[in-house]
């Protein structure tokens, strides 16, 4: 099997590219059942770097995204993060019966976030206003996207990973997330992005990993 | 999962409010609960009635009969509930395993404890049942015991296929000692420090149990 080794330096203009390093996969591997599902893979992601994983269904890009997080333990191989992991999918993260405010403050709490910034989390995600005040499971899809990638930076990370956090958003959706992304990355969290469209990440990703049969199949970009 | 340090017992509480919020803004668990005790608390009258002095008598075993009963219906709100939402790995990341169990229990607890007195005052006004001083610590330290079996299988929830069933078969054998005890608590004339304390070795089994296996519970 290949395995190529994968490392994802920061942008130079990344605030925490001290070259910290918030992920190491090493020889991770994840089976269910016995079926070998992830790897191995070797992989290395820094400070405020963003990689972008993609490849078609059951490629196994889930899968690396909850090992990265912590909530799926390796089968084999070693996983080490430097602080605290969240793994979002768009339309996580909360109860649907609080409010998009009760979410996000509640998030705050946990992590101690202060009240301020959650001010500028809801406006980078355009979920202010009357929108603040709607119950999570009264949010459209595009909304509830904005609202998980909210919750990945109130949650302060040390890596986020998301799940297609673009998948059936509009244009505006899009260019919240990004937005929300970019303030992400200007805080030094590292984010492992799964995606069917890497074109929408290109300008902010520092690499795209194509994943195949639980396999990083080249070298990042 | 992150470390909150010295700073698991306000997690803990963040864990219980987050619970309450999403009680006081759904209702949830009062629509299900309050009808469920009072419906069970009039059939078990129906069953051992109609005379009153049968009915006062097995009044606390009723009550401790429907607590336990009450559980089933409480388990999903551990996990299933979360994941229903897409809620669970979020607070998974964002707490460690034992604030989340300390939040889970307290929030079980709470409405055992609200389900328990709820019987109670109907067995004390329907069944001329009498409440005592033991009976309430019996209860206090009785439903301790039974949110923690909840939250413990509660959390195995998700990964059951046959999940109803497995529940029940799990759950109320598990929480025998508390039927036995709590009952005997609220039994007039039986000395009660015996059964008290049996019921605090129940709540510390359970407990140790939980807290540790619950990390490992947490995984995928």
């Amino acid at each position: 099997m290949t395995d190529p080794t994968a490392t994802v330096p920061a942008a130079p203009t990344a605030p925490s590219a001290a070259a910290a390093v918030t992920l190491t996969l090493t020889g991770v591997t994840r089976e269910f059942a016995g079926r070998r599902v992830l790897g191995p893979i070797t992989l290395t992601l820094d400070a405020g770097a963003l990689a972008v994983a993609h490849g078609r269904n059951g490629a196994g890009k889930t899968t690396l995204l909850r090992v990265a997080a912590g909530l799926l333990t390796p089968t084999a191989g070693r996983r080490a993060c430097a602080g605290r992991a969240v793994y979002l999918r768009p339309g996580g993260g909360a109860r649907h019966a609080l409010t998009v405010r009760q979410a996000l403050r509640h998030t705050a709490a946990l992590t101690g976030t202060p009240a301020a910034i959650l001010a500028e989390v809801g406006r980078v995600a355009g979920l202010t206003g009357a929108l603040a005040e709607r119950r999570v499971g009264e949010l459209s899809a595009g909304e509830h996207a904005r609202l998980s990638v909210a919750l990945a930076l109130v949650a302060a990370p040390t890596l986020a990973c998301l799940d297609e956090p673009t998948a059936h958003l509009d244009p505006d959706g899009v260019a919240h997330v990004r937005a929300a992304m970019r303030l992400l990355i200007t805080r030094g969290t590292s984010v492992l992005l799964a995606s069917h469209t890497p074109e929408q990440f290109r300008d902010l990703a520092d690499a795209t990993l194509s994943i195949d049969d639980g396999l990083l199949r080249e070298a990042p970009e | 999962m992150s470390e909150p340090g010295w700073n698991g017992p306000r997690h803990g509480w963040l864990v219980l409010r987050r619970e309450l919020a999403v009680e006081a803004a759904s209702r949830e668990t009062l629509v299900t609960v309050t009808p469920y005790v009072a419906v069970l608390v009039l059939l078990g009258g129906l069953a051992f009635g109609p005379r009153p002095a049968v009915l006062a008598a097995t009044a606390p075993g009723l009550v401790w009969l429907v607590v336990l009963i009450t559980a089933i219906p409480l388990a999903p709100t551990v996990a299933v509930a979360e994941q229903q939402d897409d809620a669970w790995d979020l607070l998974r990341s964002l707490t460690t395993p034992s604030t989340l169990l300390v939040g889970k229990v307290a929030a079980v607890w709470l409405w055992l404890l609200a389900g328990w007195g709820l019987a109670t005052v109907l067995t004390v006004a329907l069944f001329g049942a009498g409440a005592t001083g033991a009976g309430i610590a019996g209860g206090l330290i009785g439903t301790a015991g039974i949110a923690t079996v909840t939250v413990l299988l509660g959390t195995l929830l998700p990964a059951a296929t046959r999940r109803p069933a497995l529940l029940a078969v799990l759950l109320l054998p598990a929480t025998l000692p508390a039927l036995v005890a709590g009952t005997q608590t609220a039994t007039a004339g039986v000395p009660a420090s015996a059964w008290l304390m049996l019921l605090a070795v129940f709540d510390l089994l359970t407990v140790t149990v939980t807290w540790a296996v619950f990390p490992a519970l947490l995984e995928d």
